[in-house]
């Protein structure tokens, strides 16, 4: 009986033990739920602004460099809108200190992505977020690997009416950070999306395409082989590899012998034929079905914002537009960290470039076109190497660039009205497909124009004396007065203890 | 005439159609010399010591030295009491593509040939109450290049990859019936890896290392059956386990630029492994007469179950490999002769071997040809062979050579 009694007061205990338990859960849960939804912005600091944020009582973390710092959920976002106060997303810059990594790379690479790395990433990253994001293969690599891009929209399984952005990385395959940051790029996107209302505005409005790595091949030769390794891996037949994809392009492409050379040991060998290679190929294929609007393709390194034309130093006729596009990007990267980019046409701040993405995305579809050269500004500081801790902040600075891109042609879309207003799938490519088909005609047809002298005269320093550079591969035939290779018949003693 | 002139036009416009739009794919394909791939071939199964040398690397029949131990253990049975064995080797072969050699950033007037002196065996092997038992240490793979290095005014670029994996084998056999013989043998891996490339510029001074390393170590048994079908027939069966050849291993990439405060590291620990192939064989020698035998293997490498952990990244290096079959064949002639009174065999032998390597593409193949002699007298065998053989296959026509000299005192 007696234990019977007890048992009794034995269940009651554990009732209100249990309770008191799933209450103290409920609630660090809900606590935790509400410290994931908290961002990290900045404002810039004025009188006005302080004032106000002091009246909103607002989570005030630190000042730095004249900007304020400050935790803010998802009411306080809104809240900043309405009062129309200016703001940069900042989590990313604090990521190390405030959260874990959600997908921590290994291998030889460190932190940086391989092929297969990206490949898994990518992925995970579709089916976190399977309402947001599709992962599709647009083309194969030379030796056979995908051209991922990831799609992010609302919606983003159906092809809507909405501004398409573009942005791509690894060009060339040495310039690891471009694979970086338009994958972080997506990743920020989706992860921001149910947070953060402008990510949200911007993904909702449009549909913005990603293809972080368009060299797989030659990154993986890179990471495996030969660090500085630049060009795609084709064989060229004379012991040479390798064609710059970002000089393969079908504009101006073999415009002359600056902005590209014919030469297949050459760091910016065009190749036999413009979009000869299968990467470009993809893009190309790839643009002949989207509407793209705005692009930028991510390279690195001397921190500049460049714009076509690159084969020539006259500017196009949409000048300054484009250098206000650039301008304001430009700004919005300096408010970060302070990094200055240069901004200005391509063939007259830096070098000649001809067949590249941009000169070719400006002319065949009229769009703002961007080549971002991502830091170091020297090659002292590091040339085509990042620090790994550096990935992040070097994203982040770059973050609303890409964000005022997306914006911009958001504002500047005007939607198409296929016939009966009444778009699928199927009809909105065959619609492409007729609107595309001149430029199909002239991709393989590009204008070769003779150069002038005084174009002779206005010639930047080709791309190949941006940096040390391993020299010219050794040539069998054609350049015999450099080879200087020692082959050891070494004897090797092998001890056995 | 005119037709059949039109039909030939007709075919070799087909066969150009055929092969004009081929591309090379996959373009990356380096070949035999992938940077864990040993020096001369992949197929490393036990060590052949000057004797089995000389017959084509045959070798699981019969045993003329206590290297046996490291392919077929059931053969000790057959061994004197007491035996110790040494061999060392002169090995040579040809390298054309391997890392960034003629894969697109230096490249060279034809194929470079490299030469390993090794000191690669040393066992002893005992007899007690009808089982015989073996130590030995040997060399079983090397994973040296030919080094590399491109000099101008203010640039240079630097290429050196060696190292080795060393075995350690215990071994045991008896004979079960009187026809019949077992053995096992318990066998240790440990070796390293080491790889540099460094790129090295004066003006700014700059210098880019790239450095890899491995220390190996892993674990496999490897056992065999030997039955004499007659006085003449002997057949053989062997296998050796797959094994993990794991490793510490090593990266960093590093950017150092001294006039920019500039020094950029990315530098990786972790663990690798290479998932070595299960190997099964068989042999069969025919005694024609007391002074003159046949040997021949089979032995089969399981490649395509061949995988790569590299640095805990599963599928990062992907090889596209099969599984191959390698076959050798001798021939032995024992001569007498006294010398200063004593009696002494000079042992005669030749033989072919084939050895595919398993790779799928390109296709490559080895063959060999061997030849050796020796001289045996009182309790001192004295065996050198040579092996020469030619790659097929992947149109880089590359050699590879060994010689090699052993020495066994028996009791």
């Amino acid at each position: 009986m007696r234990s019977l009694e007890l048992g009794s007061k034995d269940k009651k205990m554990k009732k209100i033990f249990f309770l008191a338990f799933t209450f103290f859960l409920v609630l660090s849960l809900a606590k935790a739920q509400d410290d994931s939804a908290k961002d990290i912005i900045s404002i810039e600091k004025s009188q006005e602004i302080e004032k106000k944020l002091r009246e909103m009582d607002f989570d005030f973390l630190m000042e730095w460099k004249n900007r304020v710092y400050l935790l803010v959920g998802f009411n306080e976002i809104t809240t900043l809108q309405k009062e129309n106060i200016p703001y940069i997303p900042e989590t990313q810059n604090f990521y190390h200190a405030n959260q874990k990594q959600t997908s921590i790379q290994g291998g030889v690479n460190g932190d940086y992505h391989s092929y297969k790395e990206l490949e898994r990433d990518l992925l995970a990253l579709q089916d976190s977020y399977p309402q947001l994001a599709q992962v599709l293969s647009i083309g194969e690599s030379l030796e056979g690997r995908n051209i991922y891009a990831i799609k992010i929209s609302d919606n983003v399984y159906q092809d809507e009416d909405e501004a398409e952005v573009f942005f791509v990385g690894c060009h060339h395959a040495r310039e690891w950070i471009s694979v970086e940051v338009p994958y972080l790029l997506a990743k920020y996107l989706l992860e921001n999306y149910a947070t953060n209302s402008e990510v949200k505005s911007l993904v909702d409005a449009s549909e913005i395409w990603i293809v972080p790595l368009l060299n797989p091949d030659g990154l993986e030769y890179s990471i495996h082989f030969y660090r500085y390794w630049r060009k795609n891996r084709r064989d060229n037949g004379d012991g040479t590899y390798g064609i710059d994809i970002n000089r393969n392009y079908g504009y101006k492409w073999e415009y002359d012998n600056i902005g590209s050379s014919p030469n297949t040991y050459s760091e910016v060998y065009r190749g036999p034929s413009s979009f000869s290679e299968p990467e470009t190929q993809a893009l190309r294929d790839f643009f002949a079905q989207r509407n793209f609007k705005a692009l930028i393709s991510y390279h690195s390194f001397s921190q500049n914002i460049l714009y076509p034309w690159g084969y020539t130093s006259e500017p196009t006729d949409k000048d300054s537009l484009m250098a206000g596009i650039a301008a304001a990007m430009s700004e919005r990267i300096k408010s970060v960290r302070g990094n200055d980019y240069v901004c200005g046409q391509s063939g007259g701040l830096l070098y000649l470039t001809n067949g590249d993405l941009t000169d070719w995305a400006f002319a065949e579809f009229g769009i703002p076109a961007y080549t971002i050269e991502l830091p170091p500004v020297d090659i002292l500081y590091g040339g085509f190497f990042n620090a790994e801790k550096d990935i992040q902040p070097i994203f982040s600075e770059n973050l609303p660039a890409a964000l005022y891109l997306i914006n911009w042609s958001i504002e500047n879309f005007n939607p198409i009205n296929p016939p009966e207003n009444k778009k699928t799938r199927d009809n909105l490519k065959e619609w492409l497909s007729d609107r595309f088909q001149f430029r199909r005609d002239s991709w393989n047809s590009p204008e070769i124009t003779t150069k002038t002298s005084e174009r002779q005269n206005s010639i930047q320093k080709p791309k190949d004396v941006k940096g040390p550079k391993p020299s010219p591969p050794l040539q069998k035939k054609n350049k015999p007065e450099f080879i200087r290779y020692f082959s050891f018949p070494v004897f090797y003693f092998l001890k056995l203890f | 005439m005119k037709g059949s002139r039109s039909l030939i036009l007709f075919f070799i416009s087909l066969l150009l159609a055929f092969f004009l739009p081929s591309r090379s794919w996959p373009q990356m394909t380096i070949g035999q010399y992938e940077d864990e791939a040993p020096f001369r071939t992949w197929n490393t199964f036990g060590l052949t010591t000057a004797s089995s040398l000389g017959l084509g690397e045959a070798r699981l029949t019969f045993a003329s030295d206590c290297s046996a131990a490291l392919s077929n253990p059931a053969l000790l049975s057959s061994l004197p009491e007491l035996m110790v064995t040494f061999n060392s080797s002169l090995s040579s072969a040809s390298f054309f593509k391997y890392s960034l050699i003629n894969t697109g950033v230096l490249q060279t007037l034809g194929n470079i040939s490299l030469s390993l002196l090794a000191f690669d065996f040393a066992g002893v092997s005992l007899r007690v109450k009808g089982w015989t038992f073996a130590l030995s240490v040997s060399l079983l793979e090397s994973y040296n290049r030919p080094q590399a290095l491109a000099e101008y005014s203010t640039y240079s670029l630097s290429f050196n990859q060696e190292g080795e994996l060393k075995n350690i084998n215990f071994s045991a056999g008896r004979k079960i019936f009187s026809r019949l013989s077992a053995g096992i043998g318990l066998n240790f891996v440990y070796g390293d890896f080491k790889k540099d490339i460094i790129d090295n510029w004066t003006m700014p001074p700059i210098t880019i290392t790239d450095s890899l390393s491995h220390e190996f170590r892993g674990y496999y048994l490897n056992a065999g059956l030997l039955y004499e079908l007659s006085a003449r027939i002997k057949v053989a069966a062997i296998f050796q386990t797959p094994y993990s050849k794991e490793s510490d291993s090593y990266s960093l990439k590093r950017y150092y630029s001294p006039d920019g405060n500039t020094d950029i590291k990315t530098e990786v620990s972790a663990r690798s492994e290479y998932q070595q192939p299960l190997i099964t064989g068989l042999g069969l020698s025919y005694q024609f007469s007391p002074n003159l035998r046949l040997a021949s293997d089979i032995i089969f490498h399981q490649w395509s179950k061949y995988n790569v952990i590299y640095f805990e990244q599963e599928g990062e290096i992907e090889r596209r490999f099969k599984d191959i079959v390698t076959i050798g064949a001798g021939i032995e002639h024992l001569s007498h002769v006294k010398l200063f009174g004593q009696e002494a065999t000079v042992p005669l032998r030749a033989g072919l071997s084939y050895d595919p390597q398993p790779m799928k593409s390109p296709s490559s193949y080895y063959y060999y040809i061997s030849m050796g002699t020796g001289f045996h007298c009182w309790k001192f065998c004295l065996d050198g062979s040579a092996l020469f053989g030619r790659e097929s296959g992947s149109g880089d026509s590359l050699f590879a050579r060994k010689f090699a000299l052993s020495l066994s005192f028996s009791l």
